[in-house]
């Protein structure tokens, strides 16, 4: 009897432990200072909007994972073509994301490279080994997987998914985290009016409001990782570039040092390019692209387009940002292996001296710039720099 | 009936004298500076002797009390969640090693894990809502000194087990 | 072992049982392991510190310079100003820069714990009647995303 009542006692403990700490598979974190019509939320509100969220992300996360038996992206991959399958309400409005958008960018972001994905290794089964250096596949072996990686060849009507090939097979990871930043900011706009504060997923940010209690006044700042942290930045190895004067924006960024690994003094990244078949090699080494708040979809368009640009000629992504923002107001910052970088729209970016100089002058010597803005054209031909090489060859002692 | 009528005064003298010690401990400043946040926790004697001659029912009921009295007593939003954490807290360790493990361990022992778990709940707590993680540089200190308030509050606890008199003890 | 039985055992039983021996060693080695644990805690060092009022930072300065600021809440808003002896303030707490470490000397607080953080020059002082945290910065720079 007492035995009984000490393991009771013991299992309260854990379970009360348990309950506080929600389980996720996706790592998110919103900002502790968040306000909604100017009036600051209590620890408690918050406390309730992350177990919402966590919730919701968990609620996509079933629905699109690869890896998840029985979600609705594993059964497409399991069907047959011809064969009917019925989506869950986020995956539909993905996947019609993903129409509009492999239109848009003339299929230079497909959701349907999966099996190419798989061939360079980089899907969550080879988890542990993104790294190991790896001969590339046969060509032959290359070209049967894009032969069956056109998103030309799946039909989406509503929620109904059809293949028009047995083997293709969909990844939404391109747009994922992008989407659900978008259905977490519908949330919370939803229960809360006005909503000041940041929301993050991975690399997925959406900026909500004005930043509240400005004592700097630069508005919502955003740091660009550093992308070569292993061999440049320093002090302050973390940030390559630094935004500023930002408000309701969704910013997201991709780069490839994500999951990647060197072969022969060859970079191999895991943004694979939908036209070669192969990990993209236009020279771009890091994308981010902001959206503001004011586009549908704002979320999922930063992290689409964000690898998009991977996919083109240099020229071409760039031209292409361009266009995105005259027609929308999108702004991009493109960072390439000879470290210089491009920016187009009209976002504030600024170096880490600069950013050092505004917000910390006692730092301004101690931090370094790694990237430099180019100077003149941008060319197709990217020769990579020094350090870049030096960053190649660190990875290839193995 | 006569049982039960007695139960219960006993409970109200101990609850009484538990608020009593809890907050005369509170008007001592915090000792150490490396360790901020901590308490001897005097008023767990009086939870341990009420686990011992009661039971860990009645106890949880005298935790919960003493929190609720003391928190109208000295009323301030963020001491009645650090004392709550690690009341609850070493009431549930306490509990469950008594009821478990006793006697191949002393009281004293008992008492020591209850101070443990407890003085880390406090700390937690402050850290959870002021996020500033670098109070856990502090936890080593915190646990040395936990143990010895554990000897403290054990020790103690046995004298009044050992002293006081049958008939007051004999199943109240 | 029922009640009774238990309270027998008290009752005879000497101070510490060797039993003990187990919770000893694990507590010893609790402690061992928070030890190499802070190793790995962030607790900045540098050459400024912040002020930080529910959670937002609204003051900053050098360690290097031996100075008194005050810091107290006006009308719900936080502020810091240089410390005049003249002044009399309400819901304020006192910090001294001195020897490239700060201290909370002063203060009204119900509770007064910040006054018994000692002189840091790492970590944060807190003191929670107020939600004040006064923090040593780090030497990165600091964005919202």
């Amino acid at each position: 009897m007492k035995r009984a009542v000490a393991l009771l006692l013991f299992c309260a403990l854990c379970l009360l432990c348990g309950c506080s700490a929600p389980s996720y598979f996706v790592e998110f974190s919103l900002s502790q200072n968040v306000y909604s019509q100017g009036e600051k939320l209590s620890k408690s509100e918050i406390a309730r909007l992350q177990e919402d969220i966590s919730a919701l992300l968990h609620e996509i996360e079933s629905q699109v994972s690869t890896e998840t038996v029985g979600s609705d992206i594993d059964r497409i991959n399991a069907a047959k073509a011809g064969e009917k399958v019925y989506v869950g309400e986020h995956t539909a409005a993905m996947l019609e994301i993903c129409g509009q958008l492999y239109k848009q960018t003339g299929g230079a972001f497909s959701p349907a490279l999966y099996n190419l994905s798989r061939l360079w290794g980089f899907t969550p089964e080879f988890e542990g080994m993104y790294t190991v250096p790896r001969a590339e596949p046969s060509s032959q072996e290359i070209a049967e997987a894009l032969s069956v990686s056109s998103f030309d060849d799946v039909r989406v009507e509503g929620n109904v998914v059809v293949k028009e090939k047995d083997d293709v097979r969909l990844d939404l990871g391109g747009i994922a985290k992008g989407y659900m930043s978008d259905c977490v900011r519908a949330l919370i706009a939803e229960r809360y009016p006005d909503f000041s504060g940041t929301f993050s997923v991975m690399s997925n940010s959406v900026l909500m409001g004005q930043k509240q209690e400005d004592a700097v006044g630069l508005g919502y700042t955003a740091t660009l990782e550093n992308p070569r942290a292993d061999v440049t930045g320093g002090v302050s190895a973390n940030g390559a570039l630094y935004f500023t004067g930002l408000s309701d924006v969704a910013v997201s960024t991709s780069a490839d040092n994500y999951r990647f690994y060197v072969y022969d003094g060859t970079l191999y990244k895991h943004i694979i390019d939908p036209f070669t078949g192969k990990p993209s090699q236009n020279g771009v080494i890091s994308i981010t692209v902001l959206v503001p708040l004011s586009q549908e979809n704002a979320g999922a368009l930063a992290d689409a387009y964000s690898t998009a640009g991977f996919c083109m000629p240099l020229t071409q992504a760039l031209e292409f940002y361009r266009s995105l923002w005259e027609e929308q107001g999108i702004g991009a910052v493109v960072i390439t292996s000879d470290f210089c970088y491009d920016v187009v729209g009209g976002y504030t970016v600024l170096q880490p001296k600069e950013y050092a100089a505004l917000t910390r002058p006692e730092l301004e010597d101690s931090v370094e710039n790694v990237f430099s803005l180019r100077e003149g054209e941008a060319q197709d031909e990217v020769v990579p720099c020094q350090k870049e090489r030096e960053y190649i060859s660190l990875f290839s002692q193995e | 009936m006569k049982k039960t009528a007695k139960r219960v005064a006993a409970l109200g003298v101990l609850l009484a004298a538990a608020c009593i010690v809890f907050l005369i401990e509170s008007l001592v400043p915090p000792l150490l500076p490396i360790a901020p946040y901590v308490k001897i926790g005097l008023a767990n004697v009086f939870v341990l002797l009420v686990i011992v001659y009661f039971g860990a029912g009645q106890a949880f009921l005298f935790v919960v009390a003493k929190n609720l009295l003391t928190a109208l007593i000295a009323w301030s939003g963020f001491a009645f969640m650090l004392n709550l954490a690690g009341s609850l807290c070493a009431y549930f360790v306490m509990a469950g090693l008594y009821a478990a493990v006793f006697p191949r361990v002393s009281l004293v022992s008992v008492s020591i894990c209850g101070a443990i778990v407890s003085n880390i709940a406090r700390v937690s707590v402050v850290v959870l809502l002021m996020e500033t993680p670098s109070l856990y540089l502090q936890l080593p200190f915190v646990c040395v000194f936990s143990v010895a308030a554990g000897i403290i509050v054990g020790v103690l606890t046995i004298l009044c087990v050992k002293h006081l008199p049958e008939r007051l003890t004999n199943y109240k | 072992m029922n009640r009774k039985e238990k309270i027998e055992c008290i009752r005879r039983q000497k101070y510490f049982v060797w039993g003990d021996v187990v919770v000893f060693t694990a507590a010893f080695a609790l402690v061992l392991l928070f030890f190499l644990l802070s190793f790995l805690t962030p607790a900045a060092q540098g050459n400024t510190f912040s002020v930080l009022y529910r959670g937002e930072e609204i003051f900053r300065a050098s360690l290097s310079e031996d100075a008194e600021y005050v810091f107290y809440i006006e009308d719900g808003v936080g502020k810091v100003s240089a410390y005049g002896d003249g002044e009399s303030y309400t819901d304020y707490n006192v910090i001294r820069v001195s020897a490239g470490k700060v201290s909370v000397t002063r203060s009204d607080c119900t509770d007064g714990t910040c006054r018994h953080f000692g002189q840091i020059a790492k970590g944060d002082i807190l003191c929670l009647p107020h939600d004040l945290r006064i923090r040593i910065d780090g030497d990165g720079l600091e964005t919202d995303v």
